[in-house]
């Protein structure tokens, strides 16, 4: 049963309206707002089936991309839906427990500064 | 907020950075980020409610309550952990509610300047002088383009004298690099350097808090484009 019927392409946009997915929310859970940059990853003990069954499946998804470290950004690319939707969802999912945001590196000037210079080499040597 | 099983440090695997391309619409955006990474898709539906009012006319709409943005991002992999975002603003003028978000946290700004239409890229020196994020300005230099110098660009955007300005060719991978690393060497060389951690939304390379509200500058209450400051004074 798919989910994303189009009508003619891309352009005609989904049938279902992104916010049916978020039970019409358009803001997340606690005012959690992620950054695009934020990293994202699976976290706590692994879901078991009745958790999982409680999920929509566009949440298993969220989860199953998660697996590994991600950005919003790339989540919300991967997902295919608007990025204010995987917001919502996400922060559905950090609320729970299951989807947790990785710490980022310092910001103390040695480290900002050997992180300038490593764009900069890696610029370089594209 | 929702680390309470963070998995340590290991956020250090992936270190993102983001760069954002900024100018008119149909400047090149879109042709330079492609020029040099993996173009990936994103969407963005956003409530008119929250983000709408002064920017779009909803006269005659009001059953209207969400806006779509289609826009692209590129991505370049360095290496094990660093992974380059290029993010272009939307062009039009409505879809200032979005540059917030897109600037949230960046290293810095290229705006892409058409010499045919110099003007529009006021808007984008306006928005980073404002928002002290660090740019550089790229001409893109069109076939069909009057033949500028650079110094007659930085004249008629009245461009801080630090602020580097250079032709480019959007189509060119290697000239996009140009671009990119003249961002970065000049976001170095105007490092604070003191140890303080730099501003939110200043040229960050990683926030103190990843979530949350109270962590942005509110990316759906981004100024209409007809409430961005004039320019700061040049030279100051």
């Amino acid at each position: 049963m798919p989910r994303y019927d189009r009508w003619t392409d891309q352009e005609a946009g989904p049938v279902v309206r992104p916010y049916a997915l978020t039970g019409g929310r358009t803001e997340p859970a606690g005012d959690m707002v992620l950054d695009l940059m934020a990293v994202i990853a699976t976290a706590g003990p692994v879901p078991g089936p009745a958790e999982l069954a409680k999920l929509s499946p566009e949440q298993r998804k969220l989860l199953g991309l998660c697996r590994t470290p991600v950005t919003v950004a790339d989540s919300a690319a991967d997902m295919d839906l608007p990025l204010g939707v995987v917001r919502v969802l996400l922060a559905d999912l950090i609320q729970q427990g299951m989807i947790t945001v990785l710490p980022r590196q310092s910001t103390r000037r040695q480290a900002r500064t050997d992180l300038l210079k490593e764009v900069l080499d890696g610029l370089r040597s594209l | 907020m929702g680390s309470a099983r963070s998995k340590g440090q290991s956020g250090s695997q992936l270190v993102p950075i983001k760069i954002v391309v900024a100018g008119g619409f149909g400047v090149g955006k879109t042709t330079l980020v492609s020029s040099i990474s993996e173009i990936r898709p994103l969407r963005t539906e956003e409530s008119l409610t929250q983000v709408g009012v002064g920017v779009d006319d909803l006269t005659g709409v009001a059953e209207k309550t969400t806006t779509t943005v289609a826009m692209d991002f590129g991505r370049i992999s360095m290496g094990a952990r660093l992974v380059l975002y290029l993010f272009g603003t939307p062009g039009q003028d409505r879809f200032w509610f979005m540059w917030d978000d897109l600037s949230y946290g960046a290293l810095g700004a290229v705006i892409l300047a058409d010499t045919r239409r110099l003007s529009d890229c006021f808007p984008s020196v306006d928005y980073f002088e404002r928002r002290q994020l660090p740019f550089i300005v790229a001409v893109n230099v069109f076939d069909d383009a009057p033949d500028y110098d650079v110094e007659d660009v930085r004249i008629a955007l009245d461009l801080d004298p630090a602020v580097p300005a250079l032709l480019c060719d959007a189509r060119q991978r290697s000239s996009v690099k140009e671009v990119l690393v003249t961002l970065v060497q000049h976001v170095l060389a105007a490092d604070p350097g003191d140890g303080r951690p730099v501003p939110s939304g200043q040229g960050g390379l990683g926030q103190p808090g990843p979530v949350g509200r109270a962590t942005l500058s509110g990316p759906w209450r981004a100024p209409p484009a007809h409430e961005v400051a004039p320019p700061a004074v040049a030279g100051s």
